[in-house]
């Protein structure tokens, strides 16, 4: 994949391509820093995020307390860094899941058409027209809270993103013309599928990949929020900001400082994904320029 | 005073590494009023910029110099927005290649005809119904009412650039620029509109800039002519003085590579080694690289097998409309279509689009099945599906998009190398051997498409093709995408292919000009049904279908036969 990921993004010339190459390496600055700092949190010389301090609870941020303390006079920073865990290992754990359930279901689905895909289609509409969190708070409800189940109920959420984007892509691609000759020199309807026409989805998928880990971030942090995604008091983002809410208005720092790394997270990946996005439809016009009726490009 | 005056135009694109890089260098020309001017050149030879100069509709990117840009009196460079809109609504009128995207989808011809005349208060006559249908008449539109009330997409390419050319006109233009304006076209469409300018001229006293990359259009419709090559003009003077006696060496070679029809009984063509200077970027030294060779090797007529035939094949496409209850109707493609191949033969298939040429070689090809009628032939059918299809293979039109992009050339050929070529070296030695045959080199299996030009891409596509030892080898407008110097490289290679191969051709055409070089048999096709079969020289010569006739009567170049060979 990071082969075809370096040809579509083979350089464009002009002053916004300029500016968003600016742009582009903050958010990937920013985005391996959260990352970095939140996987490697154990290795990091911070407090224990659940060792309670109640000599100095809700204590502003200071020298010994860089984010302060929260309400049981546990460090925030360190709270933070454990609390990324959870949103970005279980964010792309889903996205994993998802892309090859709706890669695989998609690409069969766009190359075999008929009624495969008629039946692939219509579950894939019925996924959508549920409302995620409903769907969620109903599968927890009944499985039980624990960051298993919270990985696959966002998975089953979003592999309708994939399916579609796939489909769409191997349908268009099933007719081209590298595919009719693949056929001709006798390559057999697998080989056609795997060396012909998934790698023609990658450049969408990537795009659809990078939109996606934002909304299973997100998801994860509003379910914890909600208390039925990660539980206190294990650190996680979205169950810090509900912690934080409560005391708004005397200790700030406990909400502000999970909220501003998710905002952070999500803007990179966001501005990367954007970038992405516009690169690939750039180059993805490649494919399917068809000459005019003399033949003349 | 000249109505264009242009002195030493420059015309560059800032580069990423903060230089630019030129696209046009130095032209200098002048158009008088009434007077026309051929810009002639192959793909980035920076002509299409250089008219779009004169418009100040170049792309905003673009850095135009010159010590003069004048249209009508009006300073380009220096203009205000303002007197640059005045200039083009009032005095310059522009055709570009493809009408449908120069008319808007969403209105009428009535609409967009009424937005293009002047209104009462610049002077112009009320827009009445009368006054439109006029217009539409003068463009050569036949039934000016009721093409008056359609949309773009109900009207033919044809009639789509006469209504381009009457919105152009209609204010009265004294320059009328034409890019590529007939290119989409088919050959007598092309002849019609070109007729249509050549009236206009004479009528309305309209100065015309035709840019175009066939040298033979220009050649038949100008008065003066530019060859432009890398955005220089290489050579420039009165059309018909440049033509009989080229100065420059670029001249000549575009006139050698130009497959002309009538030149197929010229016997010193056979003599001929003109080396063209290198046409592609990452060119070798390249046996086709010379003058177009008259085709060669055939078999005598009947002392071969019969390869394949064709039996009154129909093939209906069915249109189906919205929902259970729309009617469904049938589009009758091919209708009881039947000829012999023998090995060794070449059968040019010639036709205009629609005329459904390219569906009758999809069949033969078994890429679609014939509605009915059968195609069968010695081409082991019945055996194995494997063996079976590789023995007919397809070169593809489109260059670009029958290569996968994400495959290096060392697969795509090797996915068509039959089973018995055993072991990752033979068969790496055996496509390494196929791109030689095509004039490419060894370390080119290593590249993706995506780093050849179409001409190198092309010659993959037959590559390919050979690697799977076909005895047919089906090949769908093989050079049209191409420019015409390697346009003519490629009909050489496909020749000499063909006689060290011991290959058969079926070659998909709209130009007459190509399948004459590529086949010693013809088949001319319209609308599904075939005119004419014969073989090349005879129909050339001695055409017996009336729409063979009126084929080649279209095809422009009337003033090159004219000239010695």
């Amino acid at each position: 994949m990071s082969v075809n990921l370096l040809w579509t993004l083979s350089p464009i010339s002009s002053v916004a391509a300029k500016r968003s190459d600016w742009a582009l390496r903050a958010a990937y600055t920013a985005l391996a820093v959260v990352v970095l700092l939140s996987l490697c949190a154990p290795l990091l010389p911070l407090p224990s995020p659940v060792a309670a301090d109640l000599g100095s609870i809700a204590a502003p941020p200071s020298a010994s307390h860089w984010f302060g303390t929260d309400d049981l006079g546990r460090d925030v920073l360190s709270r933070v860094l454990y609390g990324g865990r959870p949103p970005i290992i279980i964010g792309a754990a889903s996205v994993v899941i998802s892309l090859v359930i709706g890669l695989l279901l998609g690409v069969v689905a766009g190359y075999r058409a008929g009624l495969l895909d008629h039946v692939l289609g219509r579950i894939a509409d019925i996924q959508m027209s549920i409302p995620g969190i409903v769907l969620a708070l109903v599968f927890l409800a009944i499985y039980g809270t624990n960051p298993v189940n919270v990985t696959a109920v966002i998975a089953i959420e979003s592999w309708p993103l994939y399916f579609r984007v796939v489909r769409a892509q191997s349908l268009s691609v099933k007719h081209a013309a590298f595919v009719e000759a693949a056929k001709l020199a006798g390559v057999r309807g697998w080989r056609v599928l795997f060396r012909h026409i998934l790698p023609s989805t990658y450049s969408v998928l990537v795009v659809a990949l990078t939109i996606n880990f934002t909304g299973a971030v997100l998801s994860e942090s509003a379910l914890s929020f909600l208390g039925v995604g990660i539980q206190p008091p294990s650190p996680d983002w979205g169950v810090m900001i509900a912690e934080g809410q409560a005391e708004l208005s005397t200790a700030w720092w406990v909400a502000l400082a999970p909220g501003a790394f998710l905002i952070v997270l999500l803007l990179a990946f966001q501005t990367i994904a954007d970038t992405l996005s516009s690169r690939y439809s750039l180059k993805d016009v490649t494919l399917g320029v068809i000459p005019d009726a003399a033949g003349r490009r | 005073m000249p109505l264009v005056a242009v002195d030493n135009l420059t015309v560059g694109f800032p580069r990423a590494d903060g230089g630019t890089s030129r696209a046009v260098t130095g032209v200098s020309f002048t158009i008088e009023a009434g007077a026309s001017l051929g810009l002639v050149g192959e793909s980035g030879s920076g002509k299409s910029l250089t008219a779009l100069s004169l418009t100040g509709l170049t792309p905003p990117a673009a850095v135009i110099s010159a010590d003069r840009l004048e249209v009508d009196g009006v300073d380009i460079l220096t203009a205000r927005e303002s007197r640059l809109r005045q200039l083009l609504r009032t005095r310059i009128g522009l055709v570009f290649q493809n009408p449908m995207t120069a008319l808007n989808p969403r209105m009428t011809v009535r609409a967009q005809l009424r937005e293009a005349l002047p209104g009462r208060s610049a002077g112009g006559a009320p827009v009445t119904t009368d006054l439109l249908v006029e217009e539409l008449a003068r463009a050569g539109v036949r039934d000016p009412e009721r093409v008056l009330t359609q949309y773009p997409h109900e009207l033919s390419g044809g009639l789509a650039q006469r209504v381009v050319i009457a919105l152009a006109l209609a204010r009265r233009p004294a320059l009328l620029i034409a890019d590529e304006p007939t290119t989409a076209l088919d050959v007598r469409t092309q002849a019609q509109i070109l007729d249509l300018i050549d009236e206009l001229r004479d009528s309305l006293g309209l100065a015309v800039l035709l840019v175009s990359h066939d040298l033979a259009v220009v050649a038949d419709r100008t008065d003066d002519i530019a060859v432009m090559r890398d955005g220089e003009f290489v050579e420039t003077g009165r059309t018909a003085a440049v033509l009989s006696h080229p100065r420059h060496r670029y001249t000549r070679d575009l006139l050698d590579v130009i497959p002309r029809f009538d030149l197929l009984t010229a016997t010193d063509l056979l003599t001929a080694t003109d080396l063209l200077t290198a046409t592609e970027p990452a060119g070798q030294p390249d046996t086709d690289q010379t003058r177009l060779r008259r085709p060669a090797g055939f078999p005598q007529p009947g002392t071969t097998a019969r390869l394949l035939r064709v039996e009154s094949i129909s093939k209906d496409f069915r249109r189906r409309g919205l929902g259970r209850l729309a009617r469904e109707s049938s589009v009758a493609a091919l209708r009881d279509v039947s000829f012999d191949l023998h090995r060794g033969d070449s059968v040019g298939i010639v036709g205009e689009s629609g005329s459904g040429k390219t569906t009758l070689a999809r069949i033969i090809a078994g890429l679609e099945r014939p509605s009915q009628g059968t195609v069968h032939g010695d081409l082991g059918a019945g055996g194995p599906r494997r063996h079976r299809q590789s023995r007919v293979q397809y070169v593809f039109q489109d260059s670009t998009s029958s290569l996968n992009p994400h495959l290096r050339l060392g697969a795509i050929i090797g996915e068509f190398l039959p089973d018995s070529v055993v072991g990752r070296q033979a068969r790496e030695d055996r496509a390494a051997r196929l791109l030689a045959e095509v004039g490419l080199p060894a370390e080119y299996l290593r590249r993706y498409p995506r780093q050849l030009s179409g001409g190198q891409r092309q010659r993959v596509g037959i590559a390919r093709a050979l690697a799977a030892e076909p005895d047919l080898i089906v090949a769908d407008e093989p050079v049209s995408a191409l420019d015409v110097s390697v346009q003519a490289t490629v009909i050489n290679l496909l020749n000499r292919l063909r006689v060290t191969h011991g290959i058969s051709y079926i070659v998909v055409s709209h130009d007459i000009g190509v399948v004459s070089f590529l086949c010693n048999k013809l088949i001319v096709i319209n609308h599904g049904e075939v005119q004419e079969t014969g073989p090349t020289e005879r129909v050339l010569a001695a055409p017996r279908a009336d729409y063979t006739r009126a084929l080649l009567d279209a095809v422009p170049g009337a003033r090159l036969e004219a000239l010695p060979v």
